[in-house]
């Protein structure tokens, strides 16, 4: 018997109950799609709170502050710094030799004036950075875009800037577009006046919450790099200090979340203290997956239960059609033929009700979502969007019910195959 | 496509059981039986209820395994046959015919003769066209597309006649082939197994206890505790 | 240590156009930076009034960085290179070398009173102000705006040390008002020369007259430099000078 002749035979068989096989199938509809529906929010809950965490950057991230550490920094999150231990471009040479590590991204800061709108200077810092890697450091773009990487003339504002522009921090968008003049100041030696400056003018292109350091605005490496080489050119002054140590700090990216404590210890012995969010991270993780085990097995035993059903289901089947499979047998079928058939129907009952509870997971986590993300806003607990839907899980959701139904169906169609042929003629 | 006879064997009889003995439990059903059916013969096999007629017909037919003694079918040594080749035997040697007709409730009428050459891996289209020659043959062509369940008794029967020949069966075995009809539509079909049998060239046992029914046939004979008896 | 007291002097300038004061400009220039517009370097040289002394926060108030905030194109960057009591003599040691480095296409030079108060005859100045200014044209290569002396003898601190008061700029006695005079005229004719022969721009602050005496509230408490409302006058003046000259 062919496969078509035998999804013939199973599908018609299965519509001869129409009222078992539907309840058949909605059994497994539920049991798929809860678990589909757990699967999904589990999955995006992990990676959206997890994100979090990270403040959307990668949570492999180290930081680096050219300080020494105190003793027992590896046991905390936190930057613990102690004296200054500057970070050298030799240091970072070494930083990035070391084991595990992918990237480091050095960060370098600059004091400046900025001319304000109502006049007078305010004093802020300008935090260089790579701009082809800002995806790697803690800093969230919020409103515009990037500063182009080479750019003299972009910058990027952070929160803290939108306050002296009495810009209301939701609402970011409303800095983007305005000028900045900033002003570097060389003090000479004895000089007690404002001494000289080199000043230029730049625009806002963008907004960001930034973790990396104390800074109104994030530009790219050459503008830092013009601004601390005028600035050494002098001595400092009080008000103005020079910035000696070369970097103001480093972001180094460990190659996975299980060797971020590595990496943190070779720089603890190199001397550097750091902070990352592992032991956060670790604890985060840990709830998430006791919590996914749970709602996993309570996931698994209704999809468990929906399989017996099929399992039942077909067994009563067998047992109504014992004279239809002895008949098929006496006209010549073989045991797998009747294999086929029935194998062929626990397939079908599991691929729609997998299908519909793939289906309904996707709702039912979608709506979940929505739910939450509406309870945290509305109890002021920030928002995390949990809508979003990975393919992959319902698509594996279908494909694994269907595996699972033949499965399931497996003893109850050998049980059939092995019927012998004279149940053709037993009086019924 | 036209119907083709059976090929022909030879002068053997088509059917030779020999020393037959078979028992279900403590209970001794056939005795050590001896029956010959010949080539396109027709015999009726009689006997009262329990005497053993089934389940003779299970064993010529591949549905048992004789506990003792020999089936020979068309050549065949039924005991050296298992697994797929037994089923080969009944798909292409034997055509069964049910008291019970044996038609599946979800097929049409149709769809229950081709299952019998979709079993054999016959092409589709020569499966529809053949259950449609062989639906006509039986005077069911204008019904090939409806269910059991809206066919009366002797147009099932009918249907089953049609599926037993599908794969061109050198015996037909059938058991209380009238039971379940009345009396004209016993008669019809009766007609009809004869008919189509001269036709196609193939042997033909029928089980029955109704004397009637035994008095159509060629030969009949009668078991009794287990053993043939030639009336 | 001697106690030199910058007598930079920023005269409050009467816009010399019929249409009367020099229109408001905006604060900051319309357009946004190019980002792919190379930059105008620019450089300013001179003394206590380029620091911006006198104006409450010299920083943000200096005249250089209004005539920088207000007459140059967004992309340009300025280097303010003014020092307290710098005299020409100075700048060429210090801040002449340092504006070089920076590669400027214009450069400002108000570089006069100090060389004045230390009594520098007009014929070293002269000799020293064209050696500085050059250096700064690079051979053409660089814009060169020169400001002059503007009128010294209306000053409040000169005439509070003509009447004996404390904190004189001068190094040796307070010249007489007509002796200041004819040292301011010496000194212009000076600028004047090294201007036509180096192919600078004059920057006229002489021609604004006893300012003072009209504009007394753009004078700042120290009774020599301006305060911030006059260093915005003065960078209009740079600025109307560096538009004349195309």
């Amino acid at each position: 018997m062919r496969w078509s002749d035998a999804v013939t035979l199973a599908l018609r068989g299965a519509l001869r109950r129409p009222v078992r096989t539907a309840l058949t199938t909605l059994g497994v509809t539920l049991g798929s799609g809860l678990l589909v529906a757990l699967a999904v929010v589990t999955t995006a809950a992990d990676t959206k709170v997890l994100d979090r965490l990270g403040q959307g950057n990668p949570l492999t991230t180290v930081r680096v502050a050219p300080a020494q550490p105190r003793p027992g920094q590896l046991d905390s999150d936190a930057l613990q710094p102690g004296a200054p231990h500057d970070l050298t471009d030799a240091a970072l040479a070494s930083i990035r030799r070391a084991p595990h590590v992918t990237r480091v991204v050095p960060i370098q800061t600059s004091r400046v004036a900025e001319l304000s709108d109502e006049g007078g200077l305010s004093q802020d810092w300008i935090i260089g950075t790579d701009m082809t890697q800002v995806s790697t450091l803690p800093i969230t773009l919020l409103a515009g875009r990037w500063p182009a990487a080479n750019s003299l003339t972009e910058v990027a504002a952070t929160t803290d800037y939108l306050f002296k522009l009495h810009i209301d921090g939701d609402k970011p968008r409303q800095a983007l577009g305005h000028q900045v003049t900033l002003t570097s100041p060389r003090i000479a030696a004895g000089d007690t006046g404002p001494g000289q400056g080199r000043s230029y003018r730049a625009v806002i292109v963008g907004v960001v919450g930034q973790d990396l350091t104390d800074g109104d605005f994030i530009v790219p490496v050459p503008q830092v790099v013009q601004s601390r080489q005028w600035e050494q050119g002098g001595a400092g002054s009080t008000q103005f200090p020079v910035n000696g140590s070369p970097y103001a700090g480093a972001v180094v990216v460990a190659s996975s979340l299980s060797d971020v404590h590595t990496v943190r210890a070779e720089l603890y012995g190199m001397g550097y203290a750091t902070s990352a969010p592992e032991h956060l991270v670790a604890s985060v993780q840990e709830y998430l997956g006791v919590v996914n085990v749970v709602l996993g097995s309570i996931g698994s035993v209704a999809l468990g239960v929906a399989l017996l059903s099929i399992a039942n289901a077909l067994l009563a089947a067998i047992h109504e059609r014992r004279r239809d499979i002895g008949v098929l047998k006496a006209i010549g079928g073989r045991d797998r033929d009747v294999l086929r058939w029935f194998l062929v129907e626990a397939l079908a009952i599991g691929l729609a009700g997998g299908a519909a509870g793939a289906v309904a997971g996707v709702v039912i986590a979608e709506l979940v979502g929505v739910a939450v993300n509406q309870y945290l806003v509305a109890h002021d607990l920030g928002s995390l969007d949990l809508v979003g839907v990975p393919v992959v899980i319902p698509l594996l959701g279908w494909l694994g019910t269907g595996l699972l139904a033949v499965i399931a169906g497996g003893l109850p169609s050998l049980q059939a195959a092995h019927l012998p042929a004279r149940e053709a003629v037993v009086e019924a | 496509m036209s119907v083709n006879r059976a090929r022909p064997w030879g002068g053997q009889p088509v059917v030779r059981l020999r020393g037959v003995c078979h028992r279900y439990g403590t209970v001794t059903v056939l005795d050590g039986l001896d029956l010959d059916l010949p080539a396109h013969g027709y015999l009726a096999l009689m006997g009262a209820s329990g005497a053993g007629k089934s389940t003779a017909l299970a064993l010529i037919g591949g549905l048992e395994r004789a506990q003792r003694g020999e089936v020979v079918v068309g050549g065949q040594d039924l005991d050296r046959l298992a697994g797929d080749a037994l089923a080969a035997y009944r798909r292409r040697t034997i055509g069964f015919v049910f008291q019970h007709f044996g038609l599946l409730e979800t097929l049409t009428a149709q769809e229950n003769v081709e299952l019998a050459m979709a079993l054999d891996g016959v092409g589709r289209e020569e499966r529809r066209s053949r259950a449609r020659e062989l639906l006509d043959a039986v005077r069911l062509g204008a019904r090939s597309s409806h269910r059991p369940s809206a066919l009366s008794g002797g147009e099932r029967q009918r249907v089953a006649i049609a599926r037993a020949l599908a794969n061109r069966p050198r015996l037909i075995l059938a058991d209380e082939p009238t039971g379940n009809l009345d009396a004209a539509a016993a008669g019809h079909v009766l007609d009809m197994l004869d008919e189509l049998r001269s036709e196609h060239g193939c042997s033909l046992l029928v089980v029955t206890h109704n004397p009637v029914v035994a008095r159509r046939a060629d030969e009949s004979c009668e078991l009794v505790d287990g053993k043939l008896r030639v009336p | 240590m001697r106690k030199r007291v910058a007598l930079g002097l920023a005269l409050l300038l009467v816009a010399a156009c019929s249409s009367g004061t020099p229109a408001a400009v905006p604060r900051r220039p319309v357009s946004a930076p190019s980002p792919t517009a190379a930059p105008l370097v620019y450089a300013a040289v001179g003394a206590s009034e380029t620091a911006g002394i006198g104006a409450q926060d010299p920083r943000s108030q200096a005249w250089p960085m209004v005539f920088y905030d207000t007459a140059l194109p967004p992309s340009a960057v300025m280097y303010s290179f003014g020092v307290p009591f710098e005299t020409t003599e100075a700048a060429l040691n210090g801040e002449v070398p340092a504006a070089l480095a920076v590669d400027p296409a214009l450069v400002t030079v108000w570089l006069n009173v100090d060389d004045l108060a230390a009594g520098v005859s007009a014929a070293d100045y002269e000799a020293r102000l064209g050696q500085l200014v050059h250096a700064l044209r690079r051979g053409g290569a660089t814009r060169v705006l020169v400001a002059n002396t503007p009128y010294l003898d209306h000053l409040p601190l000169y005439l509070k040390c003509r009447s004996g008061g404390a904190g004189c700029p001068f190094a040796g006695p307070v010249p007489a008002p007509d002796q200041l005079n004819a040292m301011v005229d010496a000194y212009n004719a000076a600028i004047a020369r090294v201007v036509q022969r180096e192919g600078a721009v004059l920057v006229d602050l002489h021609a604004a007259g006893e300012v003072p005496d009209e504009h007394p509230d753009w004078v700042s408490p120290d009774g020599f430099h301006p305060d911030a409302a006059g260093y915005v006058q003065i960078a209009a003046r740079f600025a109307a000078a560096l538009s004349a000259s195309g």
